[in-house]
């Protein structure tokens, strides 16, 4: 990982926990993102997968850097990629007087969403086959947002390595977004208000009065961690680093990025006949493999191994650190409650 | 010191002092219609009014229109129409509601951000009405009460940018947009006072836009 | 100009003076924390159901509540090894703010000036809307009897704050029925009622983490237990086995060790099948099923009746000698085991599920030799027409193996946890009422002589109720006077079991006082309030309730904090403050997590809102007053009792005991009086928002779980039973699967069958099914915008990839849906996690959001089963939550058409 900053903050998203339910997207929303000009900017989100993703077709819009290093721009997302913000017609529906002609519906058809995908599987039935993936910025180690910006306006952070939008000033004068060409990840959004790039703060403001982020804390599958990524003690580290059963999305776009994630099993495929189909695995490893590289065939094997010890009642430390009997396990270094302390 | 009157002296505080009194009226205006309301609309006090404050502005080619003066309509028919415009509905047709969180934006920080102007300036949404803080009325109200204390720092000698500062900011992210919506919207209904009132606030927001020149 | 003055009307000078002119920088401003003037514990006082509640915390400035966010203050668990309950709270609490400012509020009392449900509304005062609504129930109580008086009920109002006890409070003052909702939400546990003698029974979401396996049949917790979803994944983690038995691929599929896709409607023939396989190789627990089951009773093989006391002649030894004569009998449970043997081997039962038959016989061992299995089944079933017979045969699964009344070894129905409080005398305290019924009723010493529980003889008084007309179920209500009945008569094909028309086992049910409805079929309501639900959302049969049933009340009067379906067909609408705007405590809790939870009133009521407390206190002074006014003193109900209109509002506030403005003393003693909660006072409860349930109580709500309930230790129902050995509230005192009810016997259900659905709705191609949604609990955000933005912005179908295709339809487009009923178009999402043959319609969609209102419940024709009409047995009577008729949708047939983009 290329950051030469001090610190790096991470966190372990596990799939295995994952419901699908959004509290992250809708803490993260009505914290920082339910302003003007920021309708379509949702800093944490939660994709069904295999799916387009938000904005859509992200995987495919290019950024990051090549296999030498080089940092390669791709596209921007556009409005299109977006879909509409949604704009409700209550006044028609409730007070129209018109009764029945009108029925509550976007005034504009969205077109696509931050959700679209939502539980749409792949595969045939019953092989069907989808899971939830939460997505947020991934803080990179070398951040290709910042590094495509002309005006040096996105700084990651030496003390925490959070990655923020610090000049705003600076950042109005770009004629074009350079950084959302460079994020592989899709994870920086223009304000069409204000004119500024604007991303995930890692809920910076919390964190400098030990409150977890919002998307950590107000998880109730309580799939996420936080914690710096060398605190040895640490779940976070553990998991990345030592047991290596958190893997990063799309490494090879080449950012280093901070997210990682227990990938996800599955329930086993079933014969044609519906007995149970042990000759591969329902998620194709392939598309797996696409998403967490090579290594999530280990991670997956390894999971289903820790947890036929646990079957057997027999010890392991990775399943019990997977668990996290004590929630407050997953806000790592940030234990506070946000009424204890002044923050927004 | 704070006050709550103040005696205006020459051009130069006539020209704010009459910008905050035609805040102050047009937010009344926007408030559900009081039997006193009705009584100065109808007998023209109100349109005078207007007009008085009208003729003080630094700038000119606003008017304020009949707003209502010697209107046929009965006090039940008058609060009847402001029902329909802008909560209920009717044969007017769909209402257009006076908040301005329902234009854009997420509804909590415009709501939030509306209540910390206010809090700056010392101002809390009155416990008693209950409303949103976002209410064109008391967004309205908010605007008189800065251009008072504009005119009050003038007239005592003090620091007045923080007050153009804020107008500026103020109207440029909160009012000038969701009046023009709402005057678009109310303009053509041609409900007599409601639709003179909403022509008259968006053009004053607008002129009031690039006349708020801070330093 | 001379001067000008400083006028306010909206802001006001707040406590602290503002800056002076010369600093202001907008991002600054911006940027700068808020300093929140309150922040207090507070929740959502909706009926989340199993996930209810959890404890927020709500930030308020300057009378704005502007966020919330899980306190997360839940203690830990006795065991170190088993995870807590921490954080709690879902997405739609996360975001309630920004709904409670919402345009869909009610801000003012209105009153229709067009025709029902045209949109066209007078803004009018309080006044004036209570004397409307006073007005209209005079006219009914005198003219019709204060029966036609009628709630639509929803349960809201089973709260014990301002919302539940101020129109209950009032409805029994004025003599007017309360309304159980349970079988018209669809929410009936039949099957459990009928096999354990009561249907509330739940464990709490850290028992699950003590099973060897997770069975998911019925339910999908992923969507509809969000709080405690954890338990489940953190279990599977630690070796637990989740199975997820499901038509779909399901979201809670997803996390499953083996997903076993079933025939819709099936269920029953699968867990038969089991219990094959589970008998044949010997695998039951036989002193499970010795001593708590009815499997080793006596039934007498010519009648199939159980062999009763009075049949047996005095020294009949071997043979068994009735007044009938020589009788041959033998053990229900070898009836069971030819019937099994017969009907439900696992090649048999593979034709009508599609579960291999190796499949079954896998599930069967795994499930019997399992230490202890957990069931996670949601409301799912009572929304099947058979429902009824599923759970019986699941039961039936879960008894032959034991795993019922251990740790981490439970079957859950119908959870729910109450405090048993005594406030004012509205809801009776269990324990009370047993002391009343020791000292006065002359049946108590029978009772106990019989070897009645307690238990036992709350349940007498709850049918009691019934049988009174003092509760009724709306689900009848709306069969008999909304014309559903009708279309049920009008398509017997549908159910090719039935033996009679619809309509005569009504009458029969009626003669022989097995079923009971307030106003009788001879009489209609005539006022009904929609109160804490939104019934023209929830009911089946839209369409037929429109034209059958809205025209007979002369008002329909809506109290609600937001403007849904049963409002915009209202003639009146009130507007209650919503939930942070009172102080409240729950009623309804969940063994699930069983924590006791207050809501703090967070700001006043916004616009010209009022707490239910405060209207109905209001509401019962004006009936007064408009009584007297109009000289009219008197009624007489039903039961011919007389009731006078005086002195309503002293019945209302308990002879002045709370006054309108104490909302909060209703919540404060509900909380106090209560016997099952820890002791901490009042101003505690409200500090930490929580308290834990210490027992069941004696409430009726409560009481059927019959376990201890130990702070820090799972909920593991029906422990008296099977440690105490209390014996069950059922005729044979056992857990019971063979009923020897006449019906039962004509409709050959009296062992636990299979049954095809009913083609409801006619001869199509396509079955519906459903269950609650992640995005909104019942129809409470089904319209939030922000959260709808996370959607489609519109109501969606999901269809199976190959039904799309045979019918061109893809993604996102829109599709009509109809059979002989209705029709209704809705956007198609299509998925190959959807079986062939199968459609999913999630809940609660409003009516106004399809085209023309055209709602997607019109649809479900939701014929009335009979089974359901049984009565006059021990434990097969109307009580609360069980045990008449209720609506089904799940298999409602449909065919989908193409309309376009």
């Amino acid at each position: 990982m290329p950051s030469n900053g001090k610190r790096q903050i991470a966190f372990v998203v596990d799939l295995n926990k994952c419901m699908g339910c959004h509290t992250c997207t809708i803490a993260c929303k009505t914290l920082w993102t339910n302003d003007k000009g920021m309708d379509h900017m949702w800093w944490m989100k939660v994709n069904t997968m295999p799916g387009r993703g938000y904005p859509k077709d992200w995987e495919q819009m290019g950024g990051g850097y090549d296999g030498d290093g080089k940092l390669r721009l791709g596209r921007a997302a556009t409005a299109e990629d977006y879909g509409k913000p949604m704009d409700f017609n209550y006044e028609e529906v409730f007070f129209g007087g018109k009764g029945n002609a009108v029925h509550l519906a976007p005034r504009e058809s969205p077109g696509w969403g931050p959700n679209w995908d939502e539980d749409i599987a792949s595969g045939d039935y019953p092989n069907a086959y989808f899971f939830y993936l939460p997505r947020l910025c991934n803080h990179c180690g070398q951040p290709a947002c910042a590094d495509a910006c002309p005006y040096d306006a996105i700084h990651k952070r030496e003390e925490d390595g959070v990655v923020l939008v610090l000049d705003e000033a600076k950042c109005v004068t770009c004629p074009e977004p350079k950084c959302m060409q460079g994020c592989p990840y899709k994870e920086i959004f223009m304000n069409p208000i204000r004119h500024v790039a604007q991303k995930c703060n890692g809920c910076l403001p919390r964190m400098e009065q030990e409150v977890a982020p919002a998307c950590v804390r107000q998880c109730p599958g309580r799939c996420v961690w936080v914690g710096f990524l060398d605190d040895a003690e640490g779940p976070v580290h553990k998991l990345v680093k030592q047991w290596k059963v958190a893997l990063p999305l799309h490494a090879e776009f080449g950012t280093y990025p901070n997210v990682f994630y227990v990938p996800p099993l599955a329930p086993p495929r079933l014969n044609t006949d519906g007995n149970v189909d042990e000759s591969k695995p329902r998620i194709p490893l392939d598309y797996l493999r696409s998403l967490f590289g090579p290594e999530v065939d280990d991670v997956l094997r390894r999971l289903e191994e820790e947890i036929e010890r646990k079957r057997k009642k027999e010890e392991s430390e990775i399943i019990d650190t997977l668990i996290a009997r004590r929630w407050q396990e997953l806000l790592g270094p940030f234990p506070k409650d946000p009424s204890e302390v002044t923050t927004s | 010191m704070k006050t709550d009157r103040l005696e205006l002296n020459g051009p130069e505080q006539e020209h704010i002092g009459s910008r905050s009194a035609l805040y102050s009226l047009i937010s009344k205006g926007f408030r559900f219609p009081a039997p006193e309301q009705f009584e100065s609309v109808k007998t023209g006090r109100f349109a005078d009014a207007v007009a008085e404050a009208l003729a003080h502005l630094p700038y000119d080619g606003l008017k304020g229109g009949e707003l209502g003066r010697g209107t046929a309509l009965s006090f039940d028919e008058f609060q009847g129409r402001y029902i329909q415009l802008f909560e209920v509905g009717g044969e007017l047709g769909a209402p257009c509601f006076l908040y301005e969180a329902e234009y854009g934006g997420g509804r909590m920080k415009v709501m939030e951000e509306v209540l910390r102007f206010y809090h700056h300036f010392g101002l809390r949404l009155s416990q008693e009405k209950r409303d949103r803080p976002d209410h064109l009325a008391s967004e309205l109200e908010f605007m008189h009460v800065l251009t008072f204390r504009e005119a009050e720092a003038l007239l005592q000698g003090n620091e007045r940018r923080a007050y153009l500062s804020a107008q500026r900011d103020f109207l440029r992210f909160h009012l000038s947009d969701f009046l023009a919506t709402v005057a678009s919207k109310v303009g053509a209904s041609g409900v007599p006072f409601y639709a003179d009132l909403a022509s008259l606030a968006a053009a004053f927001c607008q002129r009031e836009l690039s006349h708020v020149q801070p330093a | 100009m001379a001067d000008i003055r400083l006028e306010l009307g909206g802001l006001e000078i707040g406590e602290r003076d503002g800056e002076d002119g010369a600093q202001f920088s907008l991002s600054e401003m911006r940027q700068k924390p808020l300093e929140w003037d309150r922040i207090v514990k507070g929740s959502h006082l909706t009926n989340c159901w199993y996930q209810t509640a959890c404890n927020f915390n709500v930030y308020v400035k300057d009378g704005v509540v502007l966020r919330e966010e899980q306190a997360a203050n839940y203690p830990r668990l006795n065991d170190p090894l088993v995870p807590d309950f921490n954080p709690r709270g879902c997405q739609k609490g996360a975001c309630y703010v920004h709904r409670m400012y919402d345009p869909t509020r009610i801000k003012y009392p209105m009153k229709r000036v067009g025709k029902r449900g045209e949109g066209k509304w007078k803004r009018v005062s309080w006044d004036e809307a209570l004397t409307d609504v006073a007005d209209a129930i005079i006219d009914t109580c005198v003219k019709e009897g204060p029966e036609a008086v009628v709630q639509s009920g929803g349960t809201r109002v089973m709260n014990l704050g301002s919302e539940g006890t101020g129109p209950t409070a009032f409805f029994i003052g004025v003599g007017a029925p309360l309304s159980n909702v349970t079988a018209d939400n669809g929410d009936d546990h039949q099957g459990v009622a009928i096999t354990l003698g009561k249907v509330i029974v739940g464990d709490s979401a850290d028992n699950w983490f003590h099973a060897n396996m997770i069975l998911i049949w019925g339910g999908n917790p992923a969507y509809t237990n969000i709080p405690n979803f954890h338990f489940i994944a953190e279990a599977r983690y630690n070796g637990t086995k989740v199975v997820t038995i499901s038509p779909d691929y399901s979201p809670s599929a997803v996390h499953a060790d083996l997903w076993v896709p079933v025939n819709i409607g099936s269920d029953a023939a699968l867990a038969l099948a089991m219990c094959q396989v589970i008998l044949r190789e010997k695998l039951f627990k036989a002193d499970f099923v010795r001593e708590q089951m009815d499997l080793p009773l006596l039934v007498v093989e010519s009648t199939g009746k159980f062999l009763r006391e009075k049949d047996i002649k005095a020294g009949g030894r071997y043979q068994v000698q009735t007044p009938q004569g020589s009788v041959v009998v033998k053990p229900v449970m070898e009836q069971l085991r030819r019937h099994l043997d017969q009907h439900y081997t696992p090649e048999q039962a593979s034709k009508i599920t599609g579960v291999p038959a190796s499949m079954i016989e896998r599930l069967a061992r795994e499930i019997a030799t399992a230490e202890g299995v957990v069931n996670i089944s949601t409301a799912n079933w009572g929304k099947h027409y058979h429902g009824d017979l599923i759970e019986r045969a699941i039961l039936l699964v879960f008894a032959l193996c034991g795993h019922m009344g251990r740790k981490g070894a439970t079957f859950s129905a119908f959870p729910m946890m109450g405090l048993d409080t005594s406030l004012g005398g509205l809801e009776k305290r269990g324990d009370q009422i047993i002391l009343s019924a020791a000292g006065g009723d002359p049946r108590f010493a029978q009772w106990r002589e019989e070897g009645f529980t307690d238990e036992m003889i709350l349940y007498e008084y709850v049918h009691q109720a019934f049988a009174s007309g003092g509760i009724t179920p709306t689900s009848l209500m709306y069969y008999l006077h909304g014309g559903i009945l009708d279309l049920c008569a009008k398509h017997p094909e549908w159910d090719p079991y039935l033996k009679r028309p619809i309509k005569e086992y009504v009458r029969e049910a009626f003669e022989k006082k097995w079923q009971f409805l307030a106003p009788g079929p001879e009489k209609a309501p005539r006022v009904m309030f929609a109160l804490g639900g939104n019934f023209l959302r929830r009911a089946r049969c839209t369409n037929v309730l429109l034209e059958n049933f809205l025209p007979k009340l002369r008002l329909l009067v809506s109290v609600d904090w937001r403007w849904n379906a049963s409002a915009l067909y209202a003639d009146l609408v009130l507007p209650a403050c919503s939930w942070y705007e009172k102080t409240s405590t729950f009623l309804m809790g969940m063994p699930v997590q069983p924590f006791v939870h207050v809501v703090n009133q967070a700001t006043e009521p916004l616009y010209d809102s009022l707490g239910e407390w405060k209207m109905f206190c209001l509401l019962a002074r004006k009936v007064e007053e408009r009584a007297r006014e109009r000289g009219v003193e008197s009624y007489t109900d039903a039961n011919g009792v007389e009731h006078r209109f005086a002195g309503l509002e002293d019945k209302v506030t308990f002879g002045g005991l709370y006054n309108e403005d104490d909302e909060e003393g209703i919540a404060r003693d509900a909380f106090l009086n209560a016997s099952n909660v820890e002791e901490i006072d009042w101003e505690d409860f409200k500090e930490r928002g929580i308290a834990h349930y210490t027992g069941v109580g004696t409430g009726m709500r409560s009481i059927g779980n019959t376990c201890d309930i130990v702070p820090g230790e799972p909920v593991v129902p029906l422990t008296w039973h099977t440690e105490r050995k209390d014996p069950y509230p059922t005729l044979t005192r056992r857990i019971q699967f063979l009923i020897d009810h006449d019906l039962f016997r004509e409709l050959g259900e009296d062992l636990p069958v299979h049954k095809d659905p009913p083609k409801a709705g006619g001869d199509y191609p396509l079955m519906i099914t459903g269950g609650h949604a992640r995005w909104s609990i019942h129809s409470d955000q089904v319209d939030e915008s922000l959260l709808l933005q996370l959607q489609r912005g519109e109501p969606v179908m999901f269809m199976s990839a190959r039904d799309a295709e045979s019918r061109g339809v893809r993604d996102g487009e829109v599709v009509e849906v109809l059979n002989d009923v209705a029709s209704f178009k809705v956007h198609a999402t299509v998925s190959p996690s959807v079986k062939t043959g199968q459609v999913i319609m999630y809940h609660a969609w409003e009516n106004y959001q399809f085209d023309g209102w055209r709602h997607f419940k019109s649809v479900m024709a939701s014929p009335m089963n009979p089974i359901e009409l049984a009565g006059d047995y021990f434990q097969i009577r109307p009580i609360t939550m069980s045990n008449y008729p209720g609506f089904s949708d799940r298999g409602t047939r449909v065919e989908v058409r193409k309309v376009g983009a």
